[in-house]
Order: structure tokens, then C-alpha cells, then sequence
């Protein structure tokens, strides 16, 4: 059983002369892969840049929180991968968030916004953020309010035909982090057939599949696409509760968003607490099932490396 | 026509309408197809959505791309959203509603579903890694971990196989804990199946079925009225098409038609003018600008009687203008004006236009007649007039007698000798003569007419005479081509007394002979003159049967020596006497004679007579040498008269000596070249010739002696009242000395009184005929005269 998925890649392996049959054979592999579990990031992004370009002045202006000292890339800072790298960050006000800031690369794509899967768009999950009291504790149409009389007011009339309002803010925000995309990584490439993966990182990819993490990590962004419960066989103990306080559902308890693994290398610290600081202890613990060893050090160490190449360029403006 | 395709438009504009209302109301039902379209692709959709959703739950694939699940979720529900925002919604709320109820109780469980899959998946897997872990030297145990295993793979896969997994109780430690997690992934296998049973159970997918099998029959009975208004729509429709094909044809060829029309009566020869019951001028064609001048921008809709008035003598303008105000029709010939004053003479036809007793308007034709009426003109002045001088001809005479009814003169000339003219110059030249001729009378008269090579006619109104005295003065000297003509003319005079043509004519011309004969040279006709017209009449009927009846007679006069007083010639003189006219003299009837050719017949009758005496007077009187006949000239041109002449002397057996033939000298003139030849020869067969009436005509002497004659008799005027008149004699001297130098016997004629005898016998003239020894006999009493000759 253990060899039969293997049995390509060793077919390979064998033959190294065949370089040109390799090729083929990881054509048809791909082709088996993509139609299954996985999807390249689309490269070509549907945002629209003039909304979008606006929606990057507000997202980087302080001015338009209540505080006017915090803005959106308080927490989310681009060159950490719009994270903060802070297991659970404090607010303004000094309250400490119970929950890891999530990236705001690619999460356009999620199927389920914030940790407990609240929000099911992206709008409602900006919005939310923005009227957070501990965040920038404003709602869209208060901004409206204050960028009146300003340049931005021009650019919104520019873009929009009503103009300045709170909805167009958030529209505006919205298609900004639309924007965020790493389309670039090493696993795109190869799922695209563009580019191949070293044999540890196929390797790696293989135990990915075998060891059943594909059956949570999975679509577009390896997760962002289903809540479960974290911890299946023993519940894990922790103050949080997930998707219990949405749906008041007992069975919820201790239900979480599955996230995404792009990026993964970037965004420590990992689990919603950020209680997990590297990402060796996170792998060992998803593995591991809170049970008995069942892995070598060998297999942590092949996923981690296939998980590096889920790694992408951050978009242009990384530098802010 | 027309009334019958505005019907037929009325027809179909109905019809248009109706079919516009139909087309509006398919329109309408059309967006509700589209809506109903729209709804059943949704509804479709999501059962199709739900299929893959069930095929997710319910397949054998058991790692599963969620992404795919999660897009199939979200496109049901706005699928959902966009059935809302349709209006067929309202229709079928509480279906929809309870549609996405159920939707969302299923999304529910399939939340649930996933994560129970991916835990248990998940599970699985690290269950049997973990199973391969263990080291077992216990065959039994080995054999219940695999068949629980295997068992819990049925479950897994849904083989509903009822095995229940226990923990033996002496399995403990990590064995121990694997087969808690064993139980426990069985039950939680248990939920998936429950999970699945419970979104049988809501049995979404055949509410959606039967939903989509309501819904289509519902709507689609809407839709069956839209078919059947479509299919009144296509016949109606292929009616419409027919009918339209039939118009257009219709109207093709009625348009060819008055295309055909239009060019007719645009390119007519004749001038077109349509005027509208409003008396506006509606149309004109390219003639009538011609002819009258106009341009159309002058006349299209302007009042007809402004431009009509321009066009016509107020006259015909007036009749146009009480015919049009009528509505009656007008046809006429008349003068027309154009702009540039040229006239016509044009041919005007006015027609009132009824269509179905509604009054359209008129036509106003013309035609130009202007060169038939020239022609005519020609004609009518070539008919009536002369084409040498231009003057009126017999014709017009003759009209214009007809007509007139005033008092006038009829002058009836000629001009005296023209035949000379003609012959001592040129043809060409009396054709001048008769043309200056002509010039000079249209002086005195607007009346001139020619009848004959030189005979003219003219009416004067008022003093004949005077007129006729300066013509004659006029015409005396006529001066042409530097040369002076002098021309003798004659002119009779009639005055009308409303008398026809022929008579007045005729008047005329025997007055004109009068004025010839009395060398007067104008005659004016009077009642002494009628009557004598009248016996001429009566003579000249009577001629023709004179010698049948036996009406002629002959008398002798006898020729006497008066140096022996004997009797030694007889002339025979014809005489005529008939029951109603009594005596006629030869000089009315022989006159007539000659002119209607009696006259060889009377001669040839005279001499059988006087053939047939002589021979008894010579039995009676031996010293009678010879009988004398008159020949008239007309006899000397009958190239068989010597002939008929020796066949009478022969039949009574007499000589040619004994006969003497008198000719008058003017009887000559005639044909002088033929009579010539014929007295020669009459004087070779030994007749003897003697010119009569010596010394009265304009005999030259060379041209008697050309005739060679044998006597000559002195003519009566020399005689009468020789006794007073001393240059008579000198005459009769010397025509005697020249006969005696040509050898010629000399008779004198018309002896009346004993005084001219002596005188004549003085002169050695002894050949006497005369009243005073007799006067001409008839053969009864010449026979006595002689017979008392003999006894002296």
C-alpha cells in the first residue's frame, strides 16, 4: 500500500536516462494532481487597479482610523507578509486579541473569513475589521466623512460614479487586498507545468498526499475552504471555543478554519493562538495527532521543504 | 382604380395595426419567456449543482477538492439570489422559499459533512500507519486488528455492514488507546452515514425536481396562447404580403401607365393645361410654355384666369371664363398670343372632368393650327387669286358678285390687239405689259380682277364714266423699262341690277364689244343694248337648224356695165326668215355664225343655191358671165373648203370662171398664211377671188397684192355722198389707178342716186352695184328684171 503512490516517482528514479519520458510521465502526474486536489494561483488578477490604487492610499493612511495613529498596515505589514509575526497582537485600546492575525496574501480566496469562519466575503470581513473597536474603530462611512475635502474625494469621483461614500471605501479596500496575490511560488510553477520540484520536495509533496493532510489542505490555497475541528481524536484544550461562538452549536466547539499553507515559511507564529513558533513543532503536531510517533524526523523534515515551495513573491509593493 | 386601391390600403393599414398590437403583445410575452427562461436555466442549474453536491456526499471518491464543493454552494445560492430578483418569483414564493430553506439545512449538514470526512479521512490514514507500528506475535490479535480494520474500511466506505468493533479486555496500552480511537472513528463513520441519511431525508433534489415539473407546466400553458397568436401572426401575415404583392403590381402597372400618360401629354404636340375646380393651374406641359411663353414658376398655381386672359381676344376670353364658371365644355379655333406677341392660330378644346359625377377639374387643350390655317390661306389665295399679277381671279369674281349686294359697275376691259404684243416682242414681255396693266388698275379699284390673258374685270362704285376715262388716260402710255407702250384698250360697262354672275358677265362682255366695234372705247350698257342681246340669243338658238328647215333663202343683186347697161354679174346674198324672228339680217346672224362655226355650212349652202340659179339665169340672160359668193374667213381656214367647193361646182356642172368668191379683208387677218394658200389654190383651179369692203380695214397694199385677188369692190362709205366730199374721190382715183396698174377689175358697191353714177362714169368706173338699178332680188323677180333687161 505504502509503495504503490511512490511507484511513478521510483520509476523515475530508476530510469534517469529517460529524462525526456520523466518529463512526460510528471505531465500526466501534474495533469492527475490538478484535476484532483490542487489549483494554481490564477495569475491574471481581476481587480480593478484604479479602485484598487485608492483602496492602497486608505489601506496605508492612519488618517482614517478613529485613533488616526493605527492604520491597516499596523498589523498587517507587508514586508512580514501582511502578518505581524505576534502569536496574539494587542489593540489600540490595549486589548489583547485572542486570535493570531491571519495574512492578507491570497485571501481573496478563502472560502471562510476569520479564524471562526464568521464572514463568508471579504467586504463584510474588512468591514468588520475596520468597525472593530480594538482595531481602527470606524465604520466606512465615517472615513467617507473624513476623507471629504481631501484629494481622495477627487480620486473617488474619479473612480466611482456617486463619488465619495462609505461603501465605495470598502469597496475600495476590498479590491486593494484583492490584489495581494503571490502567484509566483515554486508550487504554482509546477502545478502549471512551468517548472518541476527537486526530488526531497516531491518527496515531501508525496507524504503531503499520504499522510492525509490533502483531505484538509486542499483547493487554491492548501486550506481556507472548510472548518473542522482542530484536534480530531483528542480535543485539544485551549480558552477558545471557534466556531461555538457563531453557531452556538455545540458540536462546533473547538472548530476552526483550516488555513492556508501559503506562505506557511513566512506567517509564524502558527495555530489561531500563535502559540506554535516554528514550523517544525506545527507540522510534528498536525502529524502526530496529540498520539503516538508515527513519522520520522526524515518526513517532517521532506513537508517542510515541500511547504517552502509554497512560498511566493510578495506583490510590487512590498517595500511599504 | 384608385378608389379601389384606397380600399384596399384601408384594409391593410387595419391589419397593420392589428398586427402591431399582436407584435407588441408578442413582445411582451417575449420578455416573459425570457424571464421564464431565465428562472427554469437557475432552477436547472441547481439541480444540476445538487447533483455534483450529492455526488460529493454520496460517491466513492473520498478526497475531494473542497474548493469545488464550496464554489458549487455558492453558486446555488446565487442562483437562489438571482430567482428572487425575477419577477416570476412573487408567482412562486413560498416553493422557493421552502427550496432554500431546505438548501440551507443541507448546507449545513454538508459543513458537517466535510469536516467529519476530512477527520475521518485524515483518521484513517494515520490508523493504518499506525496498525503497521505494531509488532504482534499474537496471531489472534493480528487477525481481529485486520478484520476490525477491514471492517471499519466497509463502514468507511458505506458498505452498510452492521460489525461492531470491541476492545478485548486485554488490549491495553498504546494498543489499547489505538482501539479507542478504532471505536471512536466508528462512531463518528456512523454520524457521516447519519449526516447522509438526514440530506436523503430532505430529499432536496426531488422538491427541486418536482418544483421544475410544476413550474414548467404552469408557465408553459402561458406560452401555448403566444403560439397560437403566432401562428395568426404568419397568416396574417402572408395574407398582408399577398395583398401588398397585388397592390404593388397593381400600382406598377397603373404607374407605367400614366408614366406612359405623362410622357404623352408632357411631349405632345399639343399644349396641356390641367385647372383644378379652384380654378388654379395644376399643370402645364412642355408645349404650352412653348407656345405661350410662360415659365412654370410663373403659372404653377396661380390663378387660370389671370393666365388665360393674357392669352386670348377678349371675346374668346370672355366665352373660356363663362364656360369654366359653367363647368361646361368649349371648343373653338382662334387667334392666340403668346408672351413674345407671336400669334396662333390655335385650336382650343375646354373639358370638365367628372369622375363618378365628382368634378376633378379641366383640361385646356390647344392645338396649333397655325400653318393649316396658312396653307388654307395659300390655298384659299391661290384659288382666288391670279398668279401672274396677283390680282383676283374668275372664281373670287364670282363670288364676290354673290355676295355683294351694294350698287356697283362692272368694268369689263381688254386690251386691243394683245396677240400683236405678244408676237412682235416676247411672251415674257407681255406678261410685263399685263402685270404694269394691273398695277395701274388697282388705282382705281381694291376690286381688280384678271379672267383671261388680257381681259380684266373691276368694280367701281360710283361714275362709270369719269373712271373708265382716266383708266383709258392711264393706261394710254403705259412707261416701263424706259420705253413707252402705247396701249389701246376697250371697256365695257355694267351696271348691276342684282343680275347673276353669267348674265352680268356676259353684259359686260357685250358691251365691251360694242365699245370695239363702235371704237368708242368704253361702252356703257343700256336697255337698247339688252335687246339686241336678246335676238343675238334667240339667233343663235335658232342657228343650228337654219338650213335643215329651209329658213335660208338667197337673194341677187346685180352687177351692172354701165358703158352697155348690161347685166353682167349677180352676187348672191343670203337672207333668213323665221317665223318668230322675222327677217334676219346677215349682219346680226352671219357674225354669230362665224363665231359658232355655222358659218362654212351657210356658204356651202349659198353656193348650191346660187350654182343651181345661175344656170337658169344664164338660160334667161346669155350675157351673165359669173355669180358671186361671200366666203367668210372662217371658210379660208377649212383646209377641205376647195374640195366641198369643186364638188358643188362640178355637181351642177358650171365652170370656175363663172364664180367669184368675195372675201372681206378684216376676215383674213386671222390666218393670213393659211387663207393665203388656200386662195391660191382656189385661184388655180380658175375661180375668180374679189376683195370686198375695199378700203374699210387696215389693208396695206402690198398685203392685197400678196393675196393676187382679180376684183376689188370699193366700199359703200366711199360712195355715200360722194357728190359733197371731194377727197372720196381722190380716193376712188387713186385705189382705181392703182388696180388699173395692177390689172384688177374695180367694182363699186352701194350706188344710190344718178349724180354718183355720173361722177363715177366720169372716172371711167362702169362695174356699178347699187340700189339705184336694184335692189338684190329673190330669184323670182330677178327673173323678171332680167327678162325686162332683155327687152331694153
Amino acid at each position: 500500500m505504502d509503495k504503490k503512490p511512490t511507484y511513478l516517482i521510483q520509476l523515475f528514479n530508476k530510469r534517469k536516462d529517460f529524462a525526456k519520458m520523466k518529463k512526460f510521465f510528471i505531465f500526466i502526474f501534474i495533469v492527475f494532481v490538478k484535476a484532483g486536489y490542487f489549483t494554481p494561483i490564477p495569475l491574471k488578477n481581476d481587480a480593478n487597479m484604479l479602485i484598487a490604487e485608492i483602496g492602497k492610499r486608505i489601506f496605508f493612511d492612519p488618517f482614517v482610523s478613529k485613533s488616526g495613529k493605527i492604520g491597516c498596515y499596523t498589523c498587517h505589514i507587508p514586508k512580514n507578509y501582511y502578518t505581524n509575526h505576534i502569536a496574539t497582537p494587542t489593540g489600540v485600546d490595549g486589548y489583547v486579541f485572542k486570535r493570531n492575525t491571519p495574512t492578507l496574501l491570497n485571501i481573496r480566496y478563502n472560502y471562510y473569513f476569520e479564524w471562526d469562519g464568521k464572514y463568508k466575503t471579504l467586504r463584510k470581513c474588512v468591514k468588520e475589521a475596520l468597525e472593530n473597536r480594538h482595531e481602527t474603530d470606524i465604520t466606512p462611512e465615517r472615513i467617507a466623512q473624513k476623507l471629504k475635502n481631501t484629494e481622495y474625494e477627487k480620486l473617488f469621483k474619479k473612480a466611482f460614479k456617486n463619488g465619495l461614500n462609505g461603501q465605495n471605501v470598502l469597496t475600495a479596500l476590498s479590491e486593494y487586498i484583492k490584489t495581494l496575490t503571490t502567484p509566483g511560488s515554486k508550487f504554482d510553477r509546477f502545478l502549471r507545468g512551468e517548472g518541476s520540484l527537486s526530488e526531497e520536495e516531491l518527496k515531501g509533496y508525496e507524504l503531503f498526499v499520504k499522510k492525509g493532510c490533502v483531505a484538509c489542505h486542499n483547493g487554491v490555497l492548501l486550506g481556507g475552504n472548510l472548518i473542522t475541528k482542530f484536534g480530531f481524536m483528542k480535543e485539544r484544550k485551549t480558552d477558545d471555543l471557534g466556531r461555538y461562538y457563531v453557531t452556538k452549536n455545540p458540536k462546533d466547539k473547538y472548530y476552526f478554519k483550516v488555513p492556508t499553507l501559503r506562505n506557511i515559511t513566512e506567517t509564524y507564529p502558527y495555530m489561531h493562538d500563535g502559540s506554535v513558533k516554528t514550523l517544525k513543532e506545527a507540522v510534528e503536531i498536525m502529524l502526530k495527532f496529540q498520539l503516538e510517533k508515527i513519522y520520522t524526523e526524515r518526513d517532517v523534515e521532506l513537508i517542510i521543504e515541500f511547504l517552502k515551495t509554497l512560498k511566493g513573491d510578495l506583490p510590487d509593493d512590498k517595500k511599504n | 382604380m384608385i378608389k379601389k386601391i384606397k380600399l384596399i390600403a384601408l384594409i391593410t393599414g387595419v391589419i397593420f395595426f392589428f398586427i402591431l398590437f399582436l407584435f407588441f403583445e408578442i413582445k411582451h410575452l417575449e420578455s416573459e419567456k425570457i424571464k421564464y427562461d431565465e428562472f427554469k436555466n437557475k432552477l436547472y442549474k441547481i439541480e444540476s449543482l445538487n447533483k455534483n453536491l450529492n455526488f460529493f456526499i454520496f460517491g466513492e471518491k473520498k478526497v475531494y477538492n473542497l474548493d469545488k464543493v464550496n464554489s458549487n454552494i455558492t453558486s446555488v445560492k446565487n442562483c437562489f439570489e438571482e430567482i428572487k430578483k425575477n419577477s416570476l418569483y412573487y408567482i412562486y414564493k413560498r416553493d422557493i422559499e421552502g427550496l432554500e430553506k431546505a438548501f440551507l439545512k443541507k448546507e449545513a449538514l454538508i459543513e458537517r459533512y466535510k469536516a467529519y470526512n476530512a477527520i475521518n479521512l485524515s483518521t484513517v490514514v494515520y490508523l493504518i500507519d499506525l496498525a503497521k507500528k505494531f509488532d504482534l506475535k499474537n496471531d489472534e490479535l493480528r487477525k481481529k486488528i485486520d478484520f476490525d480494520i477491514f471492517s471499519l474500511f466497509k463502514t468507511y466506505l458505506g458498505l452498510n455492514v452492521n460489525n461492531v468493533i470491541s476492545k478485548n479486555a486485554h488490549i491495553s496500552g498504546n494498543l489499547g488507546i489505538f482501539y479507542d480511537f478504532l471505536v471512536n472513528l466508528k462512531e463518528k463513520l456512523n454520524e457521516i452515514n447519519e449526516i447522509r441519511e438526514k440530506i436523503k431525508d430532505l430529499k432536496f433534489d426531488v422538491k427541486i425536481q418536482n418544483f421544475i415539473e410544476k413550474f414548467e407546466k404552469d408557465e408553459e400553458s402561458k406560452f401555448e396562447t403566444t403560439e397560437y397568436i403566432l401562428k395568426i401572426l404568419q397568416s396574417v401575415f402572408v395574407i398582408l404580403l399577398l395583398i401588398y404583392i397585388y397592390i404593388f403590381i397593381k400600382i406598377f402597372t397603373l404607374q407605367e401607365k400614366l408614366y406612359v400618360f405623362k410622357l404623352m401629354v408632357e411631349k405632345s404636340d399639343n399644349s396641356v393645361l390641367l385647372i383644378s375646380p379652384s380654378f388654379k393651374v395644376l399643370f402645364a406641359n412642355e408645349m404650352f410654355y412653348k407656345k405661350s411663353g410662360f415659365k412654370p414658376e410663373e403659372i404653377m398655381g396661380k390663378n387660370a384666369f389671370t393666365v388665360l386672359k393674357s392669352m386670348f381676344p377678349e371675346k374668346v376670353f370672355e366665352r373660356i371664363k363663362f364656360h369654366l364658371h359653367n363647368k361646361t365644355g368649349y371648343k373653338t379655333i382662334t387667334k392666340t398670343y403668346s408672351r413674345g406677341f407671336r400669334k396662333f392660330y390655335e385650336k382650343i378644346v375646354l373639358l370638365p372632368i367628372y369622375q363618378e359625377k365628382e368634378f376633378l377639374g379641366f383640361t385646356f387643350l390647344k392645338s396649333d393650327l397655325t400653318e393649316e390655317v396658312k396653307k388654307q390661306k395659300e390655298l384659299e389665295y391661290l384659288a382666288y387669286h391670279d398668279a401672274l399679277t396677283g390680282l383676283y381671279n374668275r372664281e373670287k369674281l364670282k363670288q364676290d358678285i354673290k355676295k355683294c349686294k351694294r350698287e356697283y359697275c362692272l368694268f369689263y376691259m381688254d386690251l386691243d390687239e394683245f396677240k400683236l404684243i405678244n408676237e412682235s416682242f416676247s411672251h415674257d414681255f407681255g406678261d410685263e405689259v399685263i402685270v404694269n396693266v394691273a398695277k395701274t388698275l388697282k388705282k382705281y379699284s381694291k376690286y381688280v380682277y384678271r379672267i383671261g390673258g388680257d381681259e380684266f374685270v373691276f368694280i367701281g362704285f360710283e361714275q362709270p364714266e369719269f373712271t373708265a376715262e382716266n383708266v383709258l388716260r392711264d393706261l394710254k402710255k403705259i412707261n416701263f423699262n424706259k420705253k413707252i407702250i402705247e396701249l389701246s384698250v376697250s371697256i365695257g360697262i355694267v351696271k348691276n341690277d342684282f343680275k347673276d354672275y353669267e348674265t352680268l358677265l356676259n353684259l359686260a362682255e357685250y358691251a365691251l364689244k360694242e365699245a370695239k366695234k363702235s371704237r368708242e372705247k368704253f361702252v356703257l350698257f343700256n336697255g337698247e343694248m339688252y335687246g339686241r342681246i336678246k335676238r343675238e340669243i334667240e339667233i343663235i338658238k335658232h342657228l343650228p337648224s337654219v338650213i335643215k328647215n329651209g329658213e335660208l333663202y338667197v337673194k341677187y343683186q346685180p352687177k351692172i356695165n354701165t358703158k352697155n347697161m348690161s347685166v353682167y354679174s349677180l352676187e348672191a346674198l343670203v337672207r333668213w326668215k323665221n317665223e318668230t324672228l322675222n327677217e334676219v339680217f346677215p349682219d346680226e346672224f352671219i357674225p354669230l355664225a362665224e363665231e359658232k362655226n355655222y358659218i362654212t355650212e351657210i356658204d356651202m349652202y349659198v353656193l348650191n343655191r346660187a350654182c343651181e340659179d345661175f344656170k337658169l339665169f344664164k338660160n334667161i340672160y346669155p350675157d351673165l358671165q359669173t355669180v358671186s359668193v361671200n366666203l367668210s374667213g372662217v371658210d379660208l381656214i377649212d383646209k377641205n373648203i376647195v374640195s366641198k367647193i369643186k364638188d358643188i361646182t362640178e355637181k351642177y356642172n358650171i365652170k370656175p370662171e363663172n364664180i367669184e368668191f368675195e372675201i372681206t379683208e378684216t376676215s383674213l387677218i386671222k390666218n393670213i398664211e393659211i387663207s393665203k394658200k388656200i386662195l391660191k389654190k382656189l385661184k388655180d383651179e380658175g375661180f375668180k377671188i374679189g376683195i370686198d369692203d375695199f378700203g374699210t380695214g387696215y389693208s396695206s397694199l402690198s398685203y392685197i397684192v400678196s393675196l393676187n385677188p382679180d376684183i376689188i369692190k370699193i366700199d359703200k362709205t366711199f360712195v355715200d355722198e360722194m357728190e359733197k366730199d371731194g377727197n372720196k374721190i381722190e380716193m376712188i382715183k387713186i385705189i382705181k389707178y392703182i388696180s388699173e396698174k395692177l390689172n384688177l377689175e374695180v367694182v363699186i358697191e352701194g350706188v344710190e342716186s344718178e349724180e354718183q353714177l355720173e361722177i363715177l362714169k366720169r372716172m371711167n368706173l362702169f362695174n356699178i352695184q347699187g340700189y339705184f338699178f336694184s335692189r338684190p332680188l329673190e330669184k323670182e323677180r330677178l327673173i323678171k328684171f332680167l327678162k325686162t333687161c332683155c327687152k331694153e
